[in-house]
């Protein structure tokens, strides 16, 4: 059926610059981790980058799913955006500005507070987890495109 | 006669770019072209037909014009366009000394850039570079041959120096009916904030009776301000909103501070606090508060107007200091709630933590992982036992096979935990300790092929992980619960050691997680159009440990199955079922689809199912009725309590330079409670709300909501890039 097994196919470019609105998150610690298990060289400053990767927002947002009968929350929706853009020094786009989201939903019970803290915790480092994977996935397989 | 040589040079259109440039000084040149240039006298030249005279960054245009060279003094006459910056001013008569900016224009018709915004006045004087004075003005954002709204003036000054506009005897009238007036009003000229009232915001709830508010915006200094908002409810009287906002270099936070001195229906003054502050001490080294009191229980439920704070149950107050040390960290915390309790359905208080204090360490050394986690907690409790719990968890965890297409990776790690009982020890618990090893082997592949469908080129993979967990069995039956409860099975949850949450209980293991993923991303760019996954978990001997009894436990867990995806740009589609295989009916499922084919157009459909426990439906959309009527609601109803639990149902018309949103919201604030309101806003783009504002309802509970009279996204991008 024209499986085979994954390659070391690598990432399109060699060096790159990661330009974070705040540099001292966890998620930003993953992913220069994980940039650098890809043998991604980071570079302190963006002349030197085959790549700017820039990281404009970081949010975590919590919304409401479904509500009792009784008007108290039973279930939650947590959303983990990260704007992204990847360009290089002639201003071409790797990736174009896109905000990347991904969701959560877990069952919530206001008398199990102290375990839901925990819960919620979990869920925000497998999404952290998720986003980390899901931008490296984007870079290998991204391309300078034509000026627009 | 040295004009003549300047006009010859000057057939350059007006370049946008002259716009960066600096403001004219006497020293800049004039430049003056026409049909026909006259030399009257010495420094005089008179420009007939088609007449344009250029100073950097301006340009005056009219049938004729008259410039003084020595006194920089221009007359221009019949038509005349001044325009700076792409801001134009028109008008049949300008006087301008161009060096000290002294003059004056009559009946000037205006249009300015940024907004699109236009105007007129009987007179325009210019006293000097940064002070105008206007009479009988008006302004307004409609287009050219549209007066649905405008703002008129007795007087108007502009100081450039302050970036003050001030306005005497102001009102707006609306379809030729007056509908604002304020005798005296001043106004930013930038995005520069500014003491002031805001617009006054009215509206009514079941639960208040009408509702007025006229909220004050204090500037204080640029990091400080103040917002005092006074609210009358016909039903229960006044309560004044107080916010407080700050921001220095190492800290920063915000108060409220709301009092309702005498409720009329309550019989009783109520009040709320909340207070946040983050501080940064020193490197590495930060502090945080959060600080939340309500009178009374209800204070939530009859006083506020949304669904995300009448839920509220437990409000926190705690206080956090924590130390970020690179490859390892450190934080006190002391935590209370206050419970707020529904009379109808009472719940138990959560434990406080007086104090919480963790460790963690994480370091790489020769190719393994080791990891640290320690806890210690003081549980405190006004009825149920009191206790200290300290928790030691060290691990380690060594890659034996690292590659993108495949990857084994074990750990081992002790979970030790000591117990210290204290109050309240009602069925005379001994101190108690419990130390388990835990080991946990997690391992995949990874297989892609390349695959074209539907005309499109894709990549699809084929990732299948196996997880197993082996933790001995250990009787807990007489160990306190603090913090911990059972955790929902999720494909989260699958892949964790734990079957619990929290440390009270540690789940016995013996078990393998099965899971497949199958993705399909775009070639071009690798991103994902569909993701579907499958997992299921087998126990070699059935899991004794279980809060729930009698324990319903098996070899076999419930089957996961996940669909989701950005199917198309359009369709976004997101789904989850949980299957239980020894009873052989569906636990769970939801699914949620989404279609917004363009910004504006909207329909989410969502349906979810928790056996026993839950069936709601949730409906929303946003979609273009006819003309420029658009309808925007929700519907979320729940089948299992036969009860809706919030509906919302609005139009909203949206005129080029106004829009009137009509929006009616009922939710459910508690048992048998419900709060019903209404939102009446008419919006003067770029100039004012009036009325009550649904905007925020509105992007909370329609997923993809789009305010219909933003400026369109590439103005605003050009801006940026």
């Amino acid at each position: 059926c024209g499986f085979h097994l994954r390659g070391h196919a690598g990432m399109p470019f060699s060096t790159l610059y990661l330009n974070a609105a705040n540099p001292n998150t966890p998620f930003i610690a993953d992913l220069r981790q994980n940039l650098t298990v890809n043998n991604i060289k980071l570079v302190n400053s963006a002349e030197k980058a085959d790549v700017i990767l820039s990281i404009e927002s970081e949010v975590l947002d919590k919304q409401i799913l479904s509500l009792s009968g009784g008007g108290r929350v039973s279930e939650f929706q947590l959303f983990y955006r990260v704007s992204v853009r990847a360009y290089d020094n002639q201003q071409r786009d790797w990736i174009p500005t896109e905000i990347m989201e991904i969701r959560r939903d877990y069952s919530y019970d206001d008398t199990k507070i102290l375990a839901k803290e925990q819960e919620e915790a979990m869920l925000v480092q497998s999404m952290r987890t998720d986003m980390v994977q899901q931008i490296i996935r984007r870079l290998s397989r991204s391309k300078a495109l034509p000026p627009q | 006669h040295n004009a003549g040589a300047e006009v010859d040079m000057l057939a350059l259109e007006m370049d946008r770019t002259f716009m960066a440039m600096p403001v004219p000084t006497q020293e800049t040149p004039a430049f003056v072209e026409a049909d026909r240039l006259v030399g009257k006298q010495q420094n005089q030249i008179e420009a007939i037909g088609n007449a344009i005279l250029r100073k950097r960054g301006q340009s005056i245009k009219a049938d004729r014009l008259l410039y003084f060279q020595d006194t920089q003094d221009v007359d221009a006459q019949g038509s005349v366009v001044v325009e700076q910056d792409g801001n134009t001013m028109s008008g049949p008569h300008l006087i301008l000394n161009l060096d000290t900016n002294i003059g004056k224009m009559e009946q000037p018709v205006f249009y300015l850039a940024e907004n699109d915004g236009r105007g007129s006045a009987d007179v325009m004087l210019f006293q000097d570079k940064q002070h105008y004075t206007l009479d009988n003005a008006t302004y307004t954002t409609c287009p050219a041959d549209n007066e649905d709204w405008l703002l008129k003036m007795k007087g108007l000054e502009i100081d450039r120096e302050q970036q003050i506009g001030t306005a005497h005897h102001a009102w707006v009238e609306f379809m030729g009916a007056p509908i604002l007036y304020s005798p005296w009003m001043d106004f930013p000229l930038n995005d520069q904030r500014k003491s002031g009232f805001l617009a006054p915001v009215f509206g009514s709830t079941t639960k208040g009776g009408s509702d007025l508010m006229v909220p004050y915006y204090w500037n204080i200094a640029p990091n400080r301000d103040a917002t005092i908002a006074p609210r009358v409810m016909t039903k229960r009287g006044v309560l004044l909103n107080n916010e407080f906002r700050y921001l220095e270099s190492g800290y920063g936070g915000e108060l409220h501070m709301d009092v309702l001195p005498n409720d009329a229906l309550a019989n009783r003054s109520r009040t709320r606090i909340a207070l946040t502050h983050s501080q940064s001490i020193a490197a590495g080294l930060t502090g945080y508060v959060n600080l939340n009191r309500v009178s009374d229980d209800a204070y939530l439920r009859d006083l506020a107007d949304s669904v995300n704070i009448t839920s509220q149950v437990n409000l926190v107050r705690e206080g956090l200091l924590s130390y970020n040390g690179g490859w390892w960290n450190t934080t006190a915390r002391v935590q209370r709630y206050q419970t707020l309790q529904d009379p109808a359905a009472p719940i138990g208080v959560p434990y406080a933590r007086l104090p919480q204090l963790t460790v963690a360490a994480q370091r790489y050394a020769s190719g393994a992982n080791l990891a640290f986690a320690g806890e210690f907690v003081d549980f405190s409790h006004p009825a149920a036992l009191n206790a200290q719990r300290l928790v030691i968890n060290p691990s380690v965890s060594y890659p034996l096979l690292s590659d993108p297409a495949f990857y084994l990776t074990p750990k081992v790690g002790i979970h030790s935990t000591h117990y210290v009982m204290g109050a309240n020890n009602a069925a005379a618990l001994p101190n108690a300790s419990r130390t388990l090893p835990i080991f946990s082997m997690d391992s995949g592949m990874a297989f892609e092929r390349d695959w074209s469908l539907a005309g499109g080129n894709y990549l699809h993979t084929l990732e299948p992980r196996v997880f197993y967990v082996y933790v001995p069995y250990r009787d807990q039956a007489q160990l306190p619960n603090f913090d911990s409860a059972q955790a929902d099975f999720s494909f989260v949850q699958m892949f964790a050691e734990n079957r619990f949450f929290g440390s009270d209980r540690v789940g016995d293991a013996n078990h393998v997680t099965l899971a497949m993923t199958s993705r399909l991303m775009e070639q071009a760019n690798g991103m994902e159009r569909l993701k579907v996954t499958l997992g299921e978990r087998f126990s070699f001997s059935p899991p004794r440990v279980n809060f729930i009894t009698p324990a319903t436990s098996t070899n076999r867990s419930d089957i996961l199955l996940a669909v989701a995806g950005r199917v198309t740009d359009a369709w976004t589609l997101d789904s989850e079922a949980q299957f239980d295989p020894n009873q052989s009916h569906t636990q769970r499922y939801n699914i949620a689809a989404r279609y917004r084919p363009e910004a504006g157009k909207v329909v989410n459909l969502g349906y979810r199912f928790l056996r026993n426990t839950l069936r709601h439906a949730d409906l929303s959309a946003q979609w273009p009725l006819s003309g420029r009527w658009h309808a925007v609601g929700r519907w979320n109803y729940s089948f299992q309590d036969n009860r809706l639990l919030e509906a919302i149902a609005g139009l909203e018309y949206n005129q080029s330079c106004w829009m009137l949103r009509l929006v009616a919201q009922r939710f459910t604030v508690g048992t048998q409670q419900a709060n019903t309101g209404f939102f009446i806003q008419l919006e003067l783009n770029d100039l004012v709300k009036v009325g009550s504002d649904p905007l925020s309802l509105l992007k909370n509970s329609v997923s993809g909501y789009t305010k219909l009279n933003d400026r369109p996204v590439d103005k605003a991008s050009k801006v940026l890039r």
